[in-house]
């Protein structure tokens, strides 16, 4: 094992794969200089022929991507602001998700997108967390939280014979932690529970997961026990391991970036409220983004989107009546 | 001999023509009878352009229609049973009833990502250096979308084995391409993108074919994309849904005019005016086509229907366990 970061796990498990494969290209803007950080070096060793750099067309170059995976490619498309993706969701959504059911299983699009999410101060059309549209539209969807847990979903992701969206969270793909040099795969679909736990489940997407453990680790001295699950993949979520924490619990919060209104925060709830009523000692909780648009001034922007810890604590400490 | 087709091809291209012809009318038929559920959208009188691109193609060649071109699925010799089994949505129609006549495979009910479709599948041609063409079709209507130009770009600045073929036939739904462009020829597009465009006659299946194939033939030697378009006329409404409105934006006497210039009729005036072949001749190749649209409609409708079960089942390439959800 060696100490690397998130995103260099992202870009070896990639690298290795195109190493292996011929038929995987990838493709976005500014990606023969890894502006994002992922392609680093990828263009000296596989030429302009597969990192293929883009004119500014996402909706363009993400039905290009489609039409190359209905041939036979395995291509990975990044998009250099997970925003950017609104200008391609009928490509997305609407064309290479549905082909495979519409055409009767005739045409298959294993296609990966690369989604870097970002929020700090930069606002409105660049701070919005896509993830939940994605779910609604039954895209397999996936959130890793830690570079182990990257590296072995996006492989998975190359490697399945669907559409998959990777979002790659904001601020922690600079975290370094112990990764195995050779290729694993971390299958889609399958949660983890990140730390054990008794008196509550906390469900965390993303970078919020990484606010979970912390806020867990502050409470624990407190005699408070949480227990943190993370989905990491958003559709389809585990819900079997879900279920069988909040057996154990009895009571959830719920943390997600994406708005309250129908965000993945509130699908879970659905779940459990079908499905785990007669576990529940309490409501479920919600801590999502606001019903607005991320504003820029920073004092705002921190009404609107949870730092995590504080409102996790909070909501616990509501919770448990303290 | 017309062109290189010697007697018997001629005869087939004809039959060809007749085929795309009639099994459009019959779906159009079949839907007024609710044999057939949900819209059509037919391109009887654009025959001289789906034939005459599935005449241009070669083997490997890849085409993405427009929702308006199953006709054109036909000339490519798909055989039409699957076709009305699939409008009738049963388990062995083309899309095993899940598709439904605006999403057969290769045609999009969405316009415009033909063209990025089929710029990525020649990438992909090109990538894997196969000799291979994909054509992109789009009408009128789509020629004004987006990702249609953003497409377009790249496969030029790619030089990608592509062919972008706009089948202008005047309308979009009850919008005249009069209106919503002030080009003459949408071919003309092409002077942005730096790539060659030609337009031709749209109603004479010869005309279409060799502009077709010589720029088919362009691309595959790596000179890149190129702009087809071919003026054209729909001679029944946008749809089958649409028909009962009786929107009078086109006159009857444009009709009327377009129907003069008829690709079918056309191309039999010419075999026989050529002393290519008799009347008897295309006689006997009317008959044939009429039996064999009979015998699909047959087969389609003594095709079982799909289990209920069916509609879960298809979802995912690569499956997990728990999805699809059902609603209740």
């Amino acid at each position: 094992m060696r100490e690397i970061r998130y995103l260099k796990a992202v870009s070896e498990t990639i690298e290795a794969e195109m190493e292996k494969d011929p038929s995987i290209f990838y493709m976005g803007e500014d990606v023969r200089y890894a502006l994002k950080g992922i392609p680093r070096g990828f263009i000296d060793k596989f030429g302009p022929e597969r990192i293929i750099d883009t004119p500014i067309s996402e909706a363009g170059f993400t039905g290009i991507a489609t039409g190359a995976a209905v041939q036979g490619m395995r291509p990975i498309v990044e998009f250099q602001i997970s925003m950017f993706c609104f200008l391609a969701f009928d490509e997305m959504v609407n064309q290479a998700q549905k082909l495979y059911y519409m055409s009767g299983n005739r045409i298959k699009v294993p296609v990966t997108y690369i989604v870097p999410l970002n929020f700090g101060s930069i606002a409105g059309q660049h701070s919005d967390s896509p993830h939940s549209f994605m779910v609604q539209g039954l895209m397999k969807t996936i959130m890793p939280a830690t570079g182990y847990d990257a590296k072995g979903l996006v492989l998975s992701a190359i490697r399945d014979d669907d559409p998959v969206i990777v979002f790659l969270p904001a601020g922690i793909t600079g975290r370094k932690s112990d990764i195995p040099e050779e290729q694993y795969t971390i299958p889609i679909g399958v949660g983890d529970i990140k730390r054990e736990g008794t008196d509550i489940t906390i469900v965390a997407t993303g970078r919020l997961v990484l606010k979970a453990l912390e806020a867990a680790e502050n409470l624990e001295k407190e005699g408070i026990s949480l227990e943190v699950y993370d989905p990491r993949t958003l559709f389809p979520f585990d819900k079997p391991l879900l279920r069988k924490s909040v057996e154990k619990t009895g009571r959830v919060i719920i943390m997600d970036d994406s708005t309250r209104t129908c965000g993945f925060a509130a699908e879970v709830a659905a779940y459990l409220s079908d499905e785990c009523f007669s576990f529940l000692k309490a409501p479920i909780k919600r801590i999502t983004r606001a019903d607005v648009p991320v504003p820029f001034s920073l004092i705002l922007e921190k009404q609107v989107v949870p730092e995590g810890v504080k409102e996790l604590t909070e909501t616990v400490y509501g919770m448990l009546k303290k | 001999m017309i062109e290189n087709f010697d007697k018997e091809k001629c005869l087939d291209i004809y039959r060809l023509l007749k085929m795309s012809r009639r099994f459009e009318q019959k779906t159009l038929e079949l839907g007024g009878q609710g044999e057939i559920l949900g819209s059509l959208h037919v391109g009887v009188g654009q025959e001289a352009v789906h034939v005459g691109i599935a005449l241009a193609l070669k083997d490997g060649d890849i085409t993405f229609r427009t929702h308006r071109d199953s006709g054109q699925m036909v000339a490519e010799g798909i055989d039409p049973k699957y076709l009305f089994a699939e409008l009738m949505g049963k388990i062995n129609g083309y899309c095993m009833g899940l598709g439904g006549s605006m999403h057969l495979p290769g045609i999009s009910g969405v316009l415009g990502v033909n063209a990025p479709m089929a710029s990525g599948a020649a990438l992909a041609f090109k990538l894997r250096n196969e000799k291979r063409v994909a054509v992109g079709q789009y009408g009128d209507g789509a020629s004004n979308l987006g990702p249609l130009h953003e497409s377009m770009n790249m496969a030029a600045i790619w030089k990608l084995p592509v062919v972008f073929i706009c089948e202008n036939n005047g309308y979009a739904v009850t919008t005249s391409i009069k209106y919503s462009s002030l080009l003459e020829n949408l071919s003309d597009r092409g002077k942005a993108w730096g790539i060659p465009g030609e337009t031709v006659d749209g109603m004479d299946v010869m005309a279409v074919y060799k502009a077709a194939s010589r720029l088919i033939e362009r691309a595959r030697s790596g000179e890149g994309p190129a702009i087809l378009e071919c003026k054209t006329y729909r001679y029944e409404d946008h749809s089958k849904s649409t028909a009962n409105l009786v929107l009078s934006y086109r006159s009857k006497d444009e009709i009327a005019e377009w129907m003069k210039k008829d690709a079918i009729a056309g191309w039999a005036g010419k075999l026989l005016d050529e002393k290519i072949c008799t009347k008897a001749d295309l006689d006997k190749i009317d008959e044939l086509v009429e039996k064999t649209i009979e015998e699909a409609v047959e087969f389609a409708r003594n095709s079982p229907l799909p289990e209920p079960e069916d509609a879960f089942k298809h979802m995912y390439a690569t499956e997990i366990k728990g999805i699809p959800q059902k609603g209740w």
